[in-house]
């Protein structure tokens, strides 16, 4: 009597492999047959662009403006602004890529400090793209200083970094930790008049 | 603080409204008294979410989903229970918990339960729980209904668990959702604890209980708004119910009634999370197995589609593929490219794991790759094998193994959550009811799963806990600034959303920001084949390598058709597209004009194919999948036309497709004999400003970037010539608006 129920289970276990589970895959296979290729129907042309108005060229403004904590050029020398105030060592650099060679325009906004002018006296700040100096300024006087001038055709390096930067001839050291200190940077860059 | 008392309120009056349905439907099909007192109120509250869900999906389907009609859903159920006096706590009780159990588990599972309850009240900051799971619900609260929502695939996806947030989020906003989230977890903890316990063996369900719960993955998951507990809750309340069937059938003649719950949760489960779909095979084929009629298994298949077809009808209705977002290139759709689905997919297959015998070790114990861990201590799973002598053990490792198939799909930490509770039980079902080994298992698994000692063994950037907000969930730190500082950069961009953004206009992104803290539709850049579309033409303004500076002439004997195309018929790279950006037909060097009784055609991506045709080098008609013979541009001219050349403007990255002329003669498309002539075509100095002008007159006129991102330092650089302004600043991102 068991044996003859194992063999009648095993028959219906059989029956549903042959039968009911090859249906089960078939009604799937025709589902996803209706997964049919979804075509719309065709469009008309859309309306055309007319050329375009009020062109301008594109123009770089390659400037970090370090008062708002954009450091993603510095290469060197410029410290984490601390309440807007980023100071600079002895030769503060950052990187500006370039498309093509152009006409740019070095140009650069900082401050000689009242604390350390006290100690340094006037400073002389040396103006620098690609290692080659621009011009080098003597500020007799503490306060915001903005300096901006041409940078010769052949120093720009094409679809490259180029390195703008700025020398300060005396720093200040700081009594409490040691730390050597030139001028507070606001912005510097290249530009495209 | 009135905040944190209504995200209380909000949370206790759902989860006690999923625990009256639950009562409510039990009672109805008179199974109520085949359950046990204890577990009864975990197997009513996942019964009553699937309610609650299917509530909320017909309010939201009737565009009637205003908050008083959300609340009312879990409010009549509440009464309804009331009035069936449902909530008396009668019935056979379970075996008793050993008093050593009841001071070790009971102190393990309060601690964890504690920090868990502290992190979920907290402001939500999870990373998806603050985007897309509860940026969708308050979509849909403030549109009152389901949307059309063509701009993120997440939209496509089943909101099982997340319309149970809904009425929640109605009262007590984000931190209600992710309590609610929190009363699943909790729920599946006490299920597997009666599991235990009904098989007399409280000391294994105690120890696997306490490992799935406070396992480290599932603690922060569970804590946040997402779904991972939820649906494995649902999926063990699908086994849980199918066990108790197994057992009652043989004694009672009705226990059919049993697989009403086991098919509309199996259903839930789908619903839910996709990838739990195995549960509803399990069921199927469980029921199938005992009982060997049809009749059953169309039951549990029935009430299975009745939770899961909604959700296929609404997909199919809305984005022409049922299984949306998925198997787009079976259900082609405008709104999910092909390519996108493979790559994305890939890149869940494999996360950043290389060497795939590293991700046992990954996912247990280091957790950075794969974002999470699920503790050391389930690198004893192969001990588990041990539970395969008894026939629980093997349902259990059965209905594991299936439900862990999916996992290689996506190998994220999250995606072994489901399966938590069939390896906990594997494991200490194996190690047989020894309180000593259990305790130690429980007190060794509890120590290495506490939050301040995972950062001693877990990768530093491992997904987990980092913290107890405790003054940020009693609102005592301001919630601004604890968002500000819990989602950064994000939060910032969202805040500067709203507050710079008009309601109604959408925002272009290349990174997600929380949109459930913007409320201004954000447009991520890989979230739907739009989007992608739309950050392909911001490309175009900068990338000369997108622009259109290859022109291709295929010459030919002049030839008087109507309909013309070009197929493509080499094989390519797979990482390559076919890129069309105008598709010009001459005669004798004269351009045809395009007359508005043409008719375009293309494969794939018949729906973009005006791109090819609109005279705008800023557009371009795209494959989306990688090129292969036989996809095709159309033309039918509306009558015969004279044609000596076609000529195709297209980019220089896609330089392995093959074109072919051909013109339909006598019903039938015939090669034309052509001569190919190429040459390049300097970059359009005007892109940028056409770029945003197209996305312009797609209606995107915010563009948000961050500095990092890819062209944001072009834009930053003179937005003037893109035709941009910036509009407002934020943690490094800069929010732009069109000049147009």
């Amino acid at each position: 009597m068991h044996r003859h129920k194992n063999v009648s289970g095993r028959l219906q276990r059989l029956r549903y492999i042959t039968k009911v589970i090859p249906r089960v895959l078939a009604a799937a296979f025709f589902l996803v047959l209706t997964a049919c290729q979804n075509m719309p129907p065709p469009f008309a042309p859309p309306e055309q662009r007319p050329p375009m108005a009020g062109f301008r060229d594109y123009r770089v403004q390659h400037v970090s403006n370090f008062s708002e904590g954009d450091m993603s050029r510095v290469v060197a020398d410029i410290l984490n602004p601390a309440g807007g105030w980023s100071w600079t060592g002895k030769r503060p650099t950052i990187k500006v890529p370039l498309q093509g060679r152009k006409q740019v325009h070095y140009v650069i906004d900082f401050t000689v400090a009242d604390a350390t002018f006290k100690t340094t006296g006037p400073v002389t700040v040396t103006f620098l793209v690609n290692d080659h100096a621009l011009e080098s300024v003597l500020y007799s006087k503490p306060g915001a200083q903005h300096y901006e001038r041409a940078v010769p055709l052949e120093w720009v390096k094409a679809d490259a970094d180029n390195l703008v930067g700025a020398e300060v001839d005396k720093l200040w050291t700081s009594p409490s930790d040691g730390a050597k200190l030139g001028l507070i940077l606001n912005r510097m860059g290249l530009t495209e008049q | 603080m009135k905040q944190a008392l209504a995200a209380l309120f909000g949370a206790g009056f759902t989860i006690a409204g999923c625990y009256a349905a639950g009562l409510v439907l039990m009672d109805r099909l008179r199974i109520r008294e085949l359950l046990r007192q204890p577990e009864r109120l975990a197997l009513a509250f996942c019964l009553g979410a699937s309610l609650v869900h299917l509530s909320v999906f017909a309010l939201l389907a009737m565009q009637i989903a205003y908050w008083p009609v959300l609340v009312a859903v879990p409010l009549v159920a509440i009464v309804e229970a009331s009035r069936r006096r449902l909530w008396r706590a009668d019935g056979f009780e379970l075996a008793g918990i050993p008093k050593q159990l009841k001071l070790v588990g009971g102190a393990v599972g309060a601690a964890f339960f504690a920090i868990y309850f502290i992190y979920a009240w907290a402001p939500e900051h999870s990373p998806d729980g603050s985007a897309y799971h509860l940026g969708l619900v308050a979509r849909e609260l403030r549109a009152h209904g389901f949307e059309k929502i063509t701009t993120t695939i997440y939209a496509m996806l089943g909101q099982g668990i997340e319309l149970v947030y809904l009425p929640a989020f109605a009262i007590g906003r984000h931190s209600s959702a992710a309590l609610v989230h929190l009363g699943f977890a909790v729920s599946l903890a006490l299920l597997i604890f009666t599991f235990g316990r009904r098989l007399g063996k409280p000391w294994v369900g105690a120890a696997a209980a306490l490992m799935t719960f406070a396992s480290p993955v599932f603690g922060i998951a569970a804590s946040s708004a997402y779904i991972d507990a939820g649906a494995a809750a649902v999926v063990f309340a699908v086994f849980y119910w199918l066990e108790i069937w197994d057992q009652e059938r043989t004694v009672r003649e009705d226990a059919w009634r049993l697989l009403i719950p086991v098919g509309l949760l199996a259903g839930y489960a789908y619903a839910a999370k996709y990838t739990t779909f195995p549960i509803g095979i399990y069921a199927l084929g469980f029921v199938a197995w005992k009982t060997r009629r049809w009749k059953p298994v169309a039951l549990v298949a029935v009430c299975g589609a009745l939770m899961a077809g909604p959700w296929i009808a609404r997909n199919t209705l809305l984005y022409e593929n049922p299984a949306a977002p998925l198997a787009n290139d079976l259900f082609r759709n405008p709104y999910t490219h092909v390519m996108f689905e493979r790559d994305y997919s890939q890149y869940l297959r494999t996360y950043s794991v290389t060497d795939k015998t590293s991700l046992p070790l990954e996912v247990t114990v280091r957790g950075e790759k794969t974002q999470g861990l699920i503790g050391p201590m389930f690198l004893l799973l192969p001990i588990g094998l041990f539970a395969l002598r008894r026939r629980t053990g093997r349902h259990v490792w059965l209905a594991g193994v299936l439900v862990f198939l999916p996992y290689f799909a996506n190998i994220g930490t999250r995606f072994l959550i489901p399966c938590l509770p069939f390896f906990s039980l594997s494991i200490a079902l194996a190690l047989g009811e020894a309180p000593v080994l259990l305790g130690g298992l429980i007190l060794l698994h509890g120590a290495l799963s506490w939050p301040t000692t995972v950062p001693h063994y877990a990768a530093e950037h491992a997904w987990r806990m980092d913290g107890v907000p405790l003054r940020a969930a009693l609102r005592l730190q301001d919630t601004n600034e604890f968002l500000t500082q819990t989602i950064n950069p994000g939060y910032a961009a969202a805040r500067m959303i709203s507050g710079n953004v008009p309601k109604g206009e959408a925002v272009l992104t290349q990174g997600g920001v929380p949109d459930a803290y913007a409320d201004r539709e954000i447009l991520v850049s890989f979230q739907s084949a739009s989007n992608e579309v739309a950050m392909d033409i911001f490309h175009m303004g900068w990338l000369v390598g997108n622009q259109p500076i290859r022109a291709h002439s295929f010459r030919f004997a002049e030839t008087r058709a109507r309909r013309m195309r070009l197929q493509q018929t080499a094989v390519t790279p797979a990482s390559e597209q076919w890129n069309v950006h105008e598709m010009r037909f001459f005669r004798q060097g004269v351009e045809l004009t395009r007359r508005p009784e043409w008719r375009l055609q293309a494969w794939p991506m018949p729906w973009d194919v005006q791109m090819a045709f609109d005279n705008s080098g800023a557009t371009r008609w795209r494959s989306w999948e990688t090129p292969a013979p036989g996809m095709f541009l159309e033309v039918d001219f509306g009558r015969d036309e004279v044609v000596d050349e076609i000529r195709v403007e297209t980019s220089s990255d896609s330089v392995s497709v093959r074109l072919q002329p051909e013109v339909i003669i006598e019903g039938a498309w015939q090669p034309l004999a052509a001569k190919l002539e190429s040459k390049d075509v300097g970059p359009n100095l005007n892109a940028r400003r056409m770029a945003t002008y197209e996305l312009h007159l797609r209606g995107i006129h915010y563009l948000l970037l961050f500095d990092s991102d890819f062209g944001a330092q072009d834009v930053r650089d003179d937005p003037e010539a893109w035709g941009l302004k910036q509009v407002a600043k934020a943690d490094g991102a800069r929010l732009y608006k069109t000049t147009w």
